[in-house]
């Protein structure tokens, strides 16, 4: 996307007041309204998908697999898959990246565990049907919502297998499959990780900027939130994800510590708003859209 | 205030207000009422099988017989008969007001979308130059061209004429149109906008909208009355500045009286915004979300509407409370209804 | 009997064996915590591209290389446009790569393009460099930077050891940029630290190989511009921090600020060396 001079002097100058004036005349910390629904691919353990208004849409599926812990390296396995970028860019590239290290460093692994030998893999497919901002922080609710809402069936064998030679077996009964949410031990709540973009302009942190925002910003931060608390990975990113930004600068280090405090001023709502709508779905009530 | 909100999605198909009445689907699909003025049609169904309706757009003949090519409204306007696409992309028609950005430089002439199959096409001979508006094209306007529009630059135009291919010709010669300069772009529908005699408004607040016939919306800081001298001379001293810091010196330094003319010409071409102050740059947004809010509501886009919707939106305080869907919903509501009360 | 061995040709009767030093078992000489290790550098080895430089610190060597400003065809820019490149060597194995390389994927020996590992030090370099490089100085044309990791330090199973490996990269490409002569605002240095969270002890430049206990620390890595107010261009936190506080950043960023200096004035010393 390209904008004329004009254009982004005029955004810019706005962005930069204070409270910044942005565009649709959001508050720097509030989102774009999204629309989710969970649980309805029938072939899926868990699924989710979620929508702005603009048309930028996102699918993610969750499916579980039992294999044998000795031959595995990770538990969990993203695969991205963005329409109109190659698997292979650098755009792919980057936000696999990151999900993938969010997720294996943070995700409670023991609630995965089936027997001593062994253990359930999780393979999280995410589609990126259409976005116009980066789509990271989408990514991420999503699959958020698709961890939350993942079911897996009961097993019926013996936990303690080191000694024999069997195969774990499960329950017919989907009924009796459990939610990975049940599967923690109870003194803690079972929350996956979530990224948060936030967009930098003078001393303004804007939450989700939209894509005419990106291109005038003066950098980008990506944080990461778990269990109310702010956690690694953090980094930034240049989220025009192209150089011809003129805007695009240093930043100073405060900034860096004034979104961690921005973070936990408002991300326990954000959570909040993502579980209030994993309570309410119905698989049984309203289309997919 | 909220910092999201996630909604479950609604059935899209719910009774939302909607300016297009859709009229019953006949039962027999062979029935055509030819008597009716306006009926939808979807590619492949048969409009009629009258041979002495010429084909227009949107329609294809085979066996003597006429079908729609594509969903939308029958139009029948004395013997030519075509059928109008409900949403696809803006066709250009002469006269049309535009708004486009350049998306190319070429010999003598820019690209320009505006949105239509293919770039429209604004040839150097069809813009204001500095120096006045009737002289000739020297070749040194064609090697700063970049001079004058670049590509990303946003400008506003008439379509000249259409091409045989279907691709427009866009012209710029008056003072209305030109580059766009202190305010913000958005996009809607092009499907939305009623044309009209004058597309560019006044609105209250000091904000001056232009509504593209081809969808693209131009929301800018009025501009000042000719009156104001004061700000007159200063923007030719920007001109001046700015047009030195693009490579072209049109009598830098010394403003003699033959040069005036020239120079402020030259500021059509300026990349600088005037000073725009918090409270227009607020206004500004609140259009901006109006606009939004009654495309989303699929309501066609007036001067009138466009106000009636900015005077319901009043009622929140927070215009960042507008994007939410409940909020747009009833901002086309009472637009719908204050229509129905001035009849 | 002076019977004389006439099939084989021996020696001088007086030979003695070669005085070569014994290996040393590389004892870890014991840096102090504030210390960097030593770097060996040296520009300008790569003879057709516009700058290059090249660098070595333990186990770690890399190259980079820089083309450009060339002149792109097509659609004008008025900016020139900025991409990088990093590669390992095709064997040399990659920090972290067990997460993140794609076991579904068939041909897993057959490399097309850059590995997910490669993408992200790639993404990180040209997010630090985008700022410092005058792009509006070379309109129409692109500026490209190679880097090729020929060794490095793999031993540490997070990403710890690619942390280090994007501050050396950096400060390399920062090196290999001057040696080319493209005009920049100011030098990129980065530093990289680690945090201990037991003993809340800060190590500069960690070196992972070396015994090094990995299980509770937080890293960072940052670049920044010195000479342009310590502003921060590109940063990347990892590690096992569950609860990051504005304290804990603050003290990540102010070494790294430290090291970065460090690098930066060894750096100033070893260009006028080159320019006497």
């Amino acid at each position: 996307m390209i904008l004329s001079p004009a254009e982004r002097s005029y955004l810019y100058d706005s962005l930069i007041q204070k409270p910044p004036i942005r565009p649709d005349s959001r508050s720097g910390h509030q989102f774009r309204p999204l629309e989710a629904k969970t649980a309805f691919l029938p072939s899926s353990n868990g699924s989710a998908r979620i929508r702005l208004m603009d048309g930028s849409e996102c699918i993610v599926s969750v499916k579980a697999k039992v294999v044998l812990k000795s031959q595995e390296s990770s538990l969990i396995e993203c695969d991205i898959d963005v329409s109109g970028n190659r698997d292979d860019s650098n755009f792919v590239s980057i936000l696999k990246f990151n999900l993938t290290n969010l997720l294996c460093q943070n995700f409670p692994m023991d609630v995965l565990q089936l027997t001593s030998k062994y253990s359930y893999k999780l393979f999280i497919d995410c589609l990126v049907i259409s976005h116009t901002s980066y789509p990271l922080t989408l990514l991420s609710l999503a699959t958020y919502l698709a961890l939350k809402t993942t079911r897996l069936p009961l097993l019926v064998s013996d936990v303690d297998d080191s000694e024999v030679e069997e195969q774990p077996t499960f329950s017919d009964d989907w009924d009796k499959s459990k939610y990975l949410k049940e599967m923690v031990s109870s003194n803690s709540k079972f929350q996956p990780p979530i990224f948060i973009t936030l967009g930098v302009v003078g001393d303004n942190l804007l939450f989700d900027p939209s894509t005419e925002e990106e291109q005038v910003l003066e950098n980008g931060l990506i944080l990461s939130w778990y269990n109310n608390k702010v956690i690694t990975p953090i980094s930034n990113i240049n989220l025009a994800s192209n150089s011809n930004n003129s805007n695009f600068k240093g930043m100073d280090p405060i900034l860096i510590s004034k979104s961690l405090a921005l973070l936990k001023k408002y991300c326990g709502e954000i959570v909040d708003a993502l579980d209030g709508i994993i309570e309410h779905d119905d698989a049984t009530e309203g289309g997919i859209f | 205030m909220s910092v999201i909100s996630i909604t479950r999605p609604t059935n899209v198909y719910d009774d939302e207000p909607s300016d297009i009445e859709m009229s019953d689907v006949e039962e027999s699909g062979e029935l055509k009422k030819e008597s009716a003025g306006e009926s939808i049609v979807t590619p492949g169904e048969l409009v009629t099988d009258d041979p002495v309706w010429m084909k227009g757009h949107g329609t294809y003949f085979l066996h003597d017989q006429t079908y729609s090519s594509v969903a939308g409204s029958v139009s029948r306007v004395n013997r030519l008969l075509s059928v109008i696409p409900l949403r696809g992309r803006y066709q250009a028609e002469t006269g049309d007001h535009v708004v486009g950005r350049i998306t190319e430089v070429g010999p003598k002439r820019w690209k320009v979308d505006i949105g239509c199959k293919q770039d429209a096409v604004l040839m150097l001979g069809s813009v204001n130059l500095p120096g006045g508006v009737l002289r000739r094209k020297s070749e040194s306007d064609e090697l700063q061209m970049r001079n004058f529009l670049k590509e990303g630059d946003l400008l506003n135009a008439e379509v000249q004429s259409i091409f045989s291919n279907g691709s427009a010709s866009l012209h710029t010669r008056s003072l209305k149109y030109g580059k766009l300069r202190n305010g913000i772009f958005l996009k809607v529908p092009s499907s939305l906008v009623v044309k009209s005699k004058n597309h560019s408004y006044n609105l209250p607040g000091n904000v001056s909208v232009i509504v593209g016939v081809n969808g693209y919306v131009w929301l800018s800081k009025s501009k000042q009355g000719a009156s104001s001298t004061t700000s007159a001379t200063t923007n030719k001293a920007q001109a001046a500045f700015d047009s030195s810091s693009s490579g072209y010196n049109p009598g830098q330094g010394s403003v003699s009286i033959t040069r005036l003319e020239e120079e402020s010409s030259w500021e059509i071409y300026s990349d600088k915004n005037e000073s725009i102050s918090n409270s227009v740059r607020h206004t500004i947004t609140r259009y901006y979300n109006v606009i939004k809010a009654l495309a989303f509501g699929e309501l066609g886009i007036t001067e009138q509407r466009i106000i009636m919707g900015y005077e319901a939106s009043l009622a929140y305080e927070d215009v960042g409370s507008l994007i939410d869907k409940e909020a747009m919903e009833s901002i086309c509501q009472d637009v719908i209804n204050s229509e129905k009360m001035r009849g | 009997m002076n019977v004389t061995d006439r099939r084989r040709l021996l020696g001088p009767s007086n030979a003695k064996s070669a005085n070569i030093p014994e290996t040393r078992t590389s004892s870890p000489s014991k840096r102090s915590e504030d210390e960097i290790r030593k770097m060996f550098l040296k520009t300008g080895l790569v003879g057709n591209a516009n700058g290059s430089a090249y660098l070595e610190v333990d186990d770690t060597i890399i190259e980079v290389s820089v083309f450009g400003p060339r002149p792109i065809k097509g659609s004008f820019i008025d900016r020139a446009s900025f991409s990088v490149e990093c590669k390992f060597l095709p064997h040399i194995p990659q920090p972290n790569e067990e997460t993140f390389k794609n076991q579904s994927g068939s041909a897993s020996n057959v490399r097309t393009g850059l590995t997910t590992v490669e993408q992200k030090l790639s993404s990180y370099i040209e997010t630090a460099f985008l700022h410092s490089i005058i792009l509006e100085k070379y309109p129409k044309s692109t500026i490209d930077v190679f880097v090729t990791i020929i060794s490095a330090d793999t031993t540490s199973s997070s990403n710890k050891s690619l942390l280090n490996l994007c501050n050396w990269v950096s400060n390399c490409t920062s090196l290999a940029l001057v040696d080319s002569g493209i005009e920049v605002k100011d030098m990129v240095t980065s530093g990289q630290v680690s945090l201990n969270k037991s003993t809340n002890k800060i190590l500069m430049d960690p070196d992972y190989s070396n015994n090094y206990s990995e299980d509770d620390s937080v890293d960072c890595v940052c670049s920044y511009m010195n000479m342009l107010n310590d502003v921060v261009v590109g940063f990347w936190i990892d590690g096992n921090q569950d609860d990051l506080d504005e304290q804990t950043m603050q003290k990540l960023f102010e070494n790294c600020n430290g090291m970065s200096k460090k690098i930066r004035s060894n750096f100033n010393s070893y260009l006028r060396g080159t320019i006497e």
